[in-house]
């Protein structure tokens, strides 16, 4: 069984991100959500009734598996997509051009898939899930292996769908990537959902925080405080603080082994929140690492 | 969406797509350009008979370059005779080139000297001359009379009667149209397969299958490709059939033949690709593609061999209504004229039947396939597999 009694909730006008680890069952869900798969139980209903295949055909999806035919033409494919849909000729073409311009693609038009870049490639296949105007678009991992300009591209195409009052539903297993970017989460590990709800309501709600400073944590500076080093890096380090435990007093001892420039008291991120409500999985981890590290 | 027309969206890609690459158009050309030139050059040369030179040294019967044109016009040879003095000019003249061949005839044995040992037919020809020239000269040295002499060669003259004088030609217009017939359900069948297999690991299906129906995805692919195959095999059939129009002369048995090959091919064409697709849709590698075909083509080459080989024996009259077999097998027959109209018909019925059922099964082991990556899954655990 990869998924046991996910409930998943879709409104229009918010970005609603799937979040979880690897093998998580993201996209298992999606599959099930278009009709590719079917659940053991379970239903998936759109507009206050059960979705039809019409229904269905009328959204817009992106698989983590970047799908288009490399041969193909960029506008041919978008043009071809538009048409399964059922658009006659002329509006599948204009759909199809204007969403190329939208994405900056306009003169790659005429190239083969084959020939663009990775980020390019990844815009097209957005195209591809939108070319026919869908209300409902679900993107499962938009973000994986792109550079952060193109993570901000993508993000706003997406907070522009929903600002004309449409549904996105986007999967990530990146979860401090796309922290900004979703207003509710579901976040999911091994099929079940750990945590779901809106995100500042989440981190309101959490009793955990966090003491940020700039500066390398030694464990022995902390002595007896209520408080852990969760994370050193080269920004500074992180410290999970204990319930009651007074930020000034410990902050205070760090500054007794040298200068603090820069400190402060953070809600938990979006990991820290899965790692909380899913202690025994780091969000990272994924099956491939684990075989290649160990 | 219908399933009709989002089948038709999916036929209209594959010829695009095919279309818009060269190798098609080279495959075509090649096809044409060798279908016409088989059905042009039987013309060309066709209207110039053989001819020979040969040197004769002593004239010592005037019976010999009339007997010797007499045996060669019996295999459409003409003959050219050259006079020469004597043995050593002649042979001069044969190793040069001159002539094709010399006959020494004042010499005792008489002789004959060829340039290499490759033209045996002319060394009969010339030996059958010789032999005739000497027994007519024997005859008239005891006295025989010239009319009495002919009309003994005259009545020792048997006549032929060849009942079926175009089975040799209608076997090498079988032999051909089964060849062309076979390589392309080889190539159709494995692009199939390896389209359906690229689909898959690219995660095209990923992207079609939210948007169509697998069956749509399946039978488009499989008429797409199969009407390629259509077009190029066409190319190669138009200069035969101008040529059939043009009441030229054609391998004899071709027009049945053509008309059998494609109605079979039609059904191979949709047995096979299908097959070939649903195979196709259960790898888990591209490159796994051709081994999930492997049977098929397997199946497909023993047919051709017995089709070849043995159209017209007993196996071949079973195999006439196994559907797999029938278009390696029929196209043979009928070309041979050992197939009755009831076979045909039956033969095709059958065939019909077959594509219905494997159709069905191809489409569900396709949709049950297609969405699960991973590893290669066994046809069996695609049948079996509960539908979901």
């Amino acid at each position: 069984m990869v998924l046991h009694d996910v409930d998943l909730d879709v409104p229009p006008g918010k970005v609603i991100g799937l979040l979880g680890p690897n093998g998580a069952g993201k996209t298992t869900l999606m599959r099930i959500i278009f009709g590719v798969l079917d659940p053991d139980d379970g239903a998936i209903e759109w507009k206050g009734r059960r979705a039809t295949t019409d229904d269905r055909r009328a959204w817009g999806y992106m698989p983590q598996e970047r799908g288009l035919y490399r041969d193909m033409r960029v506008a041919d494919h978008l043009v071809w997509i538009a048409r399964l849909h059922g658009l006659d000729p002329p509006v599948a073409r204009a759909h199809a051009l204007d969403l190329l311009g939208r994405l900056g693609l306009e003169d790659r038009a005429r190239d083969t898939i084959r020939d663009l870049s990775g980020g390019m490639a990844q815009r097209v296949q957005l195209a591809a899930a939108m070319v026919h105007g869908p209300d409902l678009i679900v993107l499962d991992e938009p973000f994986a292996g792109l550079d952060p300009g193109a993570v901000e591209f993508l993000s706003q195409v997406v907070l522009d769908h929903v600002a004309e009052g449409r549904n996105v539903l986007f999967s990530s297993h990146q979860l401090d990537l796309v922290e900004d970017l979703c207003e509710t989460i579901t976040l999911i590990d091994r099929g079940v959902v750990v945590l779901h709800g809106d995100v500042r309501t989440l981190k309101r709600e959490s009793s955990d925080r966090y003491l940020r400073v700039d500066v390398a944590v030694e464990p022995a500076w902390l002595g007896e405080a209520p408080a852990e080093i969760e994370r050193v890096d080269t920004h500074g380090t992180r410290i999970k603080l204990g319930h009651h435990a007074d930020a000034a007093a410990i902050l205070d001892l760090i500054r007794s082994h040298g200068p603090v420039h820069d400190f402060g008291v953070d809600a938990p991120s979006l990991s820290e929140l899965f790692l909380a409500a899913a202690p025994t999985r780091r969000p990272d981890d994924d099956a491939d690492d684990q075989v290649t590290t160990r | 969406m219908s399933r009709v027309e989002a089948t038709r969206l999916v036929i209209a890609r594959e010829l695009r797509e095919s279309l818009r690459r060269k190798a098609i158009w080279i495959v075509a050309a090649i096809l044409a350009l060798g279908s016409t030139a088989a059905v042009v050059l039987p013309e060309i040369l066709g209207g110039d008979s053989d001819s020979r030179t040969i040197g004769v040294v002593g004239a010592a019967s005037a019976d010999f370059g009339d007997t010797l044109r007499q045996v060669a016009s019996g295999v459409e040879i003409e003959i050219e005779l050259v006079d020469f003095d004597d043995r050593d000019v002649a042979t001069t003249a044969v190793r040069d080139g001159d002539v094709d061949a010399a006959a020494v005839l004042d010499a005792d044995p008489v002789g004959i000297v060829m340039p290499t040992d490759d033209d045996s037919q002319l060394e009969t020809l010339l030996r059958q001359a010789i032999g005739i020239t000497s027994v007519i000269d024997a005859l008239t040295d005891a006295g025989l009379s010239r009319a009495e002499i002919e009309s003994a060669f005259d009545s020792g003259e048997p006549t032929a009667t060849v009942l079926d004088t175009e089975r040799g030609g209608r076997r090498a217009t079988a032999f051909a149209i089964a060849i062309v017939l076979y390589i392309m359900l080889l190539i159709l069948t494995s692009q199939v397969a390896s389209g359906v297999a690229i689909e898959k690991t690219n995660s095209v299906s990923e992207v079609l299958l939210a948007i169509v129906r697998p069956h749509a995805l399946l039978f488009g692919k499989v008429i797409g490709v199969g009407l390629i195959g259509l077009f190029t095999l066409a190319c190669g059939a138009i200069p035969v059939l101008i040529k059939l129009a043009a009441g030229g002369s054609l391998p004899p048995g071709i027009a049945g033949t053509l008309a059998g090959g494609a109605a079979f091919f039609v059904i191979g064409v949709a047995l096979y690709l299908t097959t070939g697709g649903a195979l196709g849709a259960l790898v888990g590698r591209q490159e796994e593609a051709a081994a999930a075909v492997a049977p098929l083509s397997v199946m497909l080459i023993a047919f051709y061999i017995v089709g070849q080989g043995g159209a017209d024996s007993t196996l071949g009259a079973i195999l006439a209504y196994v559907p797999f077999a029938a278009p390696m097998i029929m196209p043979g027959r009928i070309a041979l004229g050992e197939s009755s109209p009831f076979e045909i018909a039956a033969s095709l019925s059958i065939g019909i039947a077959t594509v219905i059922l494997v159709g069905r099964l191809s489409a569900v082991v396709y949709r049950r396939a297609i969405v699960r990556t991973g590893r290669r899954l066994k046809l069996r655990d695609a049948l079996r597999a509960v539908p979901r």
